[in-house]
């Protein structure tokens, strides 16, 4: 495929183009024009925080999870493969994917045993790579944070998975270790901050929904439309 | 005979002087019921916010000249129209920004205009809640402009806190619909948000509705009466006054 | 005036059909309330909304860095930076890119961005096959009709409605039942996205540090815009522009929460660049077009704080106007409150100059704003600087008007003609009064002035003042 449009993009990042360059020089002059002074707000996780680090944060992000159409369910680690195996009955799926990436509490380790237990309880479990579209009743995932105060799951293509995952099938089962939930939106934002982004984050709360039509609530759009939180404590025995 | 306790500057509003004196008297009786003397500098009309809000301000200056040089002077000037306390306060300065002489002048008229209600407060720590003896069942209209200022916002919450019989539409802040010249230009929306407002208060339950405001008045009683609906409407000097007289106070 | 009459004529013609108009009062009431509850929940509202507003002041007021910044960044990460000064450049630059990449069937998720350049009609005039995937657009797109709400396109319409609508799109009788209307519509759409060759979406932000683009939906298909298809365009106006993550946070706070009051909407989506290599899916090629079309023109007039609007619609959920006669009577991409702004603003004042006098400044708009645009100021300015194009017997009534207000005489005069002219029609009420008063008493009563005026009963009864 060849570049597209040379001369009115920078292939890579270089001295801005004409078109901005020109955009610019009008923006500089409309700012000198009626100057007002604004300064760079201080301070903003001071009156931006909701929720700090002292609150029971489990408890928080499992009541704002359940608030936003998620079903969340705590279980220790011993109990996961029974829990989930559990959910995917409870949501009449046969033919699941179980992903985990490295640096999530579902590691690909931890993954490959619950695929594997999935698989003896009777379950089709089929690997990220082997995603086609609409095929798959299921996707079992692990999340790269959550958040307390707005009840989100963070999932991204850090790990190399497909965005796909977590959208296309009717049902998203998330594993979440409870050390991975941070207490705010601004502590995502600032853990975001600190290294390189991957190409897509997203913050997923609750199951997929509109109320364009007479303001009626309905879930499952183009997303899931049922998502369990699988919020797994230390036991002893991990 | 007592001493006044203050000398006070009534500002007549035109839409008061013209259809609501009673406004304009009532307010008087309560301010002489608190030992006040009350001067009525003459010739008043408009302090020009139908022409300041329609964008036609030099309109609004020439006529906003008049009122400045009207009400010049010392002490108090107490307002019973909350929409031309703020139009004083917010909008002489600006009017008259680059004319430095008449800019000290609004100013200074700024800081001396109050409503009723503040006046009352600031000066006596009286609350008119404390001091209505009401009856018949009451909604509170609180205007959009103004209604912070002169304690409509919060009226309705210190009357019932006190064992007064208040029906309070749900929907508490809602406009009437008059928005000054917004009301004849463009008058079948203004309507329509008027029957809106209406028709919440004649839900409510009340009897009478205290509105502070003229234009407010106007135009709600005006459609209420259109439709044949029994509602009041009054100004709250109106009941202070009732209320103070009833007491045994001097007019 | 030929303007003058758009909004009230098209207002006329919206209050002729109360039910609908029922359905737009219902549902933004509704919004009221959530909006309300979700900002009482928060720690300090009244302070984060103040910082939300210092951010987009400062923002603005630094745009040119921020926005070379942006691009700098959005370009090291791979993506396609193009500018477009004007709606018809953006269309142009918009259909070179699927030329270039050989895209002929694109899936669309909301942006108004898109609807103010009209580019779905520049897409299919050059023959390329445009879908909208959000549900409301989707339903507003396949009746004909421009979207009725910033944030809930088809607020207007019922399920009954709807289901006649998507039974002529999709070739077979649908239920009225909301849930049955959009599993169909899901059903549709999927097969839609899988043949689908470009993805276009607007962006609710575009952060400047790290050169990510934010897009907030509740639906998911703006993750499926930009996930399926090979190539993705984005259209953002270059007032979406944010400093940072830390200052994304603060206004993502208020946006859902302003909107239909949720914390969060479902997916907030943070793209930074197209797909990397070794990435399974998502589009090889991302291209970002920045929107002028106005707004550096904006910029250096006194009405900037504009710019600062993060589309939420809660302004249009509070307007009394726009709850009674809804969003298609102000006859533009942007309606309500901040719509009687951008409209007029965005057309260099040649078009929309009505609207600004569609309001009666309640200020409901101002009191709901997450980043405190002073709306009715911001109205009275508009309104200011466009007198000129008033007719001049408006300027004629107000110098006439103003005279009488410079005149104690003349004002005393037109107090008795005014009680000579309004007939007591036996209750000291009259109830039709003429010339300029007519447009008044066609709705209402007018009580007929007393004899005397309270300054006349003053001078009577204290004879100085």
């Amino acid at each position: 495929m060849r570049e597209a449009h040379r001369g009115s993009g920078p292939a890579s990042g270089g001295p801005p183009h004409d078109a901005l360059r020109a955009l610019l020089a009008d923006l500089h002059r409309a700012l000198r024009a009626r100057p007002e002074p604004a300064g760079t707000p201080a301070d903003l996780r001071a009156v931006a925080r909701q929720v700090g680090p002292e609150a029971d944060l489990a408890a928080r992000f499992a009541a704002q999870a359940a608030e936003a159409g998620a079903t969340v369910h705590r279980c220790t680690a011993g109990r996961l493969d029974a829990q989930v195996a559990a959910l995917l009955a409870a949501a009449g799926a046969r033919r699941v994917i179980v992903a985990g990436a490295a640096g999530q509490w579902l590691d690909p380790s931890r993954a490959a045993t619950l695929a594997a237990a999935l698989r003896t309880a009777g379950l089709e479990v089929r690997h990220a790579g082997e995603l086609r579209f609409g095929e798959a009743d299921a996707a079992v995932t692990g999340v790269d944070a959550a958040v307390a105060e707005t009840g989100s799951l963070v999932l991204s293509t850090a790990g190399g998975l497909p965005r796909g995952l977590t959208l296309l099938p009717a049902v998203h089962v998330a594993v979440v270790g409870c050390a991975q939930i941070v207490p705010d939106l601004c502590d995502l934002m600032d853990r975001l901050a600190q290294r390189e982004l991957p190409s897509c984050v997203v913050l997923a709360t609750g199951p997929s929904k509109t109320a364009d039509i007479e303001g009626v609530l309905v879930t499952g759009v183009h997303g899931p439309g049922r998502v369990a939180v699988v919020l797994v404590e230390a036991d002893g025995a991990d | 005979m007592t001493a006044p306790r203050c000398e006070v500057t009534l500002l007549v509003p035109c839409l008061v002087d013209t259809f609501l004196p009673q406004v304009a008297a009532a307010t008087v009786r309560v301010l002489r019921h608190f030992g006040c003397r009350v001067r009525c500098p003459r010739g008043q009309t408009c302090c020009g916010q139908p022409a300041y809000n329609s964008g036609f301000s030099a309109q609004a200056a020439w006529v906003a000249r008049r009122t400045l040089e009207r009400l010049g002077g010392a002490g108090w000037v107490v307002s019973p129209s909350a929409s031309c306390a703020l139009m004083i306060r917010e909008h002489y300065p600006r009017l008259f920004a680059s004319r430095a002489r008449l800019a000290r002048r609004a100013a200074r008229l700024a800081a001396r205009v109050v409503t009723l209600g503040e006046f009352l407060r600031r000066q006596f720590g009286a609350d008119p809640a404390d001091l209505l003896r009401v009856r018949d069942p009451l909604a509170v209209h609180v205007p959009c402009h103004g209604g912070q200022i002169d304690g409509s916002d919060t009226l309705a919450a210190r009357l019932a806190a006190r064992g007064l019989p208040v029906c309070q539409p749900a929907a508490q802040e809602a406009c009437c619909g008059f928005g000054g010249l917004f009301a004849a230009e463009m008058p079948q929306i203004s309507a329509a948000i008027t029957a809106t407002r209406l028709a919440e208060l004649a839900a409510s339950g009340a009897q009478r509705v205290v509105c502070n405001e003229a234009g407010c008045t106007l135009c709600l009683a005006g459609a209420a009466h259109r439709r044949g609906l029994a509602l009041r409407f009054c100004h709250v000097a109106e009941l202070l006054a009732e209320s103070l007289d009833g007491a045994g106070a001097r007019a | 005036m030929k303007d003058e009459a758009t909004i009230r004529t098209r207002a006329a013609e919206a209050l002729r059909r109360p039910a609908a108009l029922e359905a737009v009062r219902a549902a933004a009431a509704r919004k009221v309330a959530q909006r309300h509850a979700a900002m009482q929940a928060l720690r300090d509202p009244q302070a984060l909304r103040r910082t939300a507003a210092a951010i987009r002041a400062h923002t603005l007021a630094h745009l040119p860095g921020y926005l070379e910044r942006f691009a700098a960044q959005a370009a090291a990460r791979g993506a396609h930076v193009h500018v477009a000064r004007s709606g018809a450049e953006a269309c142009r630059i918009v259909l070179r890119i699927a030329r270039a990449h050989g895209c002929r069937r694109v899936v669309k998720a909301k942006s108004m961005t898109s609807e103010e350049v009209g580019l779905n009609a520049a897409l299919r005039s050059a023959g390329l096959e445009v879908v909208e995937t959000d549900l409301g657009e989707f339903v507003a797109d396949a009746a004909g009709e421009p979207p009725a709400h910033i944030v809930t396109p088809i607020i207007h319409r019922t399920r009954h409605e709807v289901a006649a609508v998507l039974a002529r799109a999709l070739g077979a009788p649908v239920p009225v039942d909301p849930a049955a209307q959009t599993a169909r519509v899901r059903a549709h759409l999927r097969r839609v996205f899988a043949a689908a060759d470009m993805g276009i979406t607007g962006a609710n932000f575009a952060v400047a540090a790290t050169g990510s683009l934010c897009l907030c939906t509740n639906e998911g298909n703006g993750r499926m815009v930009t996930t399926l298809p090979r190539v993705h365009v984005a259209l953002v106006g270059i007032e979406k522009l944010v400093p940072d993550l830390p200052a994304l946070a603060v206004l993502l706070k208020l946006l859902a929460r302003s909107a239909t009051g949720q914390p969060l909407t479902v997916y907030t989506t943070l793209l930074t660049g197209p797909a990397a290599p070794s990435d399974p899916d998502g589009p090889r090629a991302l291209h970002i077009v920045l929107l002028d079309n106005g707004r550096s023109r904006i910029l250096g007039g006194p009405l900037r704080d504009v710019l600062r609007c993060i589309r939420c619609g809660a302004c249009l959920n509070a307007c009394p106007v726009y709850r009674h006669v809804g969003g298609h009577a102000y006859g533009s991409v942007y309606s309500g409150p901040i719509g009687s702004l951008l409209t007029p603003l965005l057309a260099g004042l040649r078009r929309g100059l009505d609207l600004p006098r569609a309001s009666s400044l309640c200020g409901a708009c101002a009191a709901a704003c997450p980043v405190q645009i002073d709306i009715p100021e911001l109205l009275v300015a508009l309104r200011r600087q466009t007198i000129r194009r008033q007719p001049g017997r408006r300027h004629l009534m107000m110098w006439s008007w103003a005279l009488l207000m410079r005149c104690a005489w003349l004002y005393r005069a037109a107090q008795r003609l005014l009680r000579g002219v309004l007939r007591d029609a036996g209750d000291g009420w009259a109830r039709r009064g003429p010339g300029p008063l007519r447009a008044w008493t066609e709705w209402r009563d007018l009580p007929r002035p007393p004899a005397e005026s309270f300054q006349r009963r003053w001078a009577r009864e204290n004879g100085d003042a």
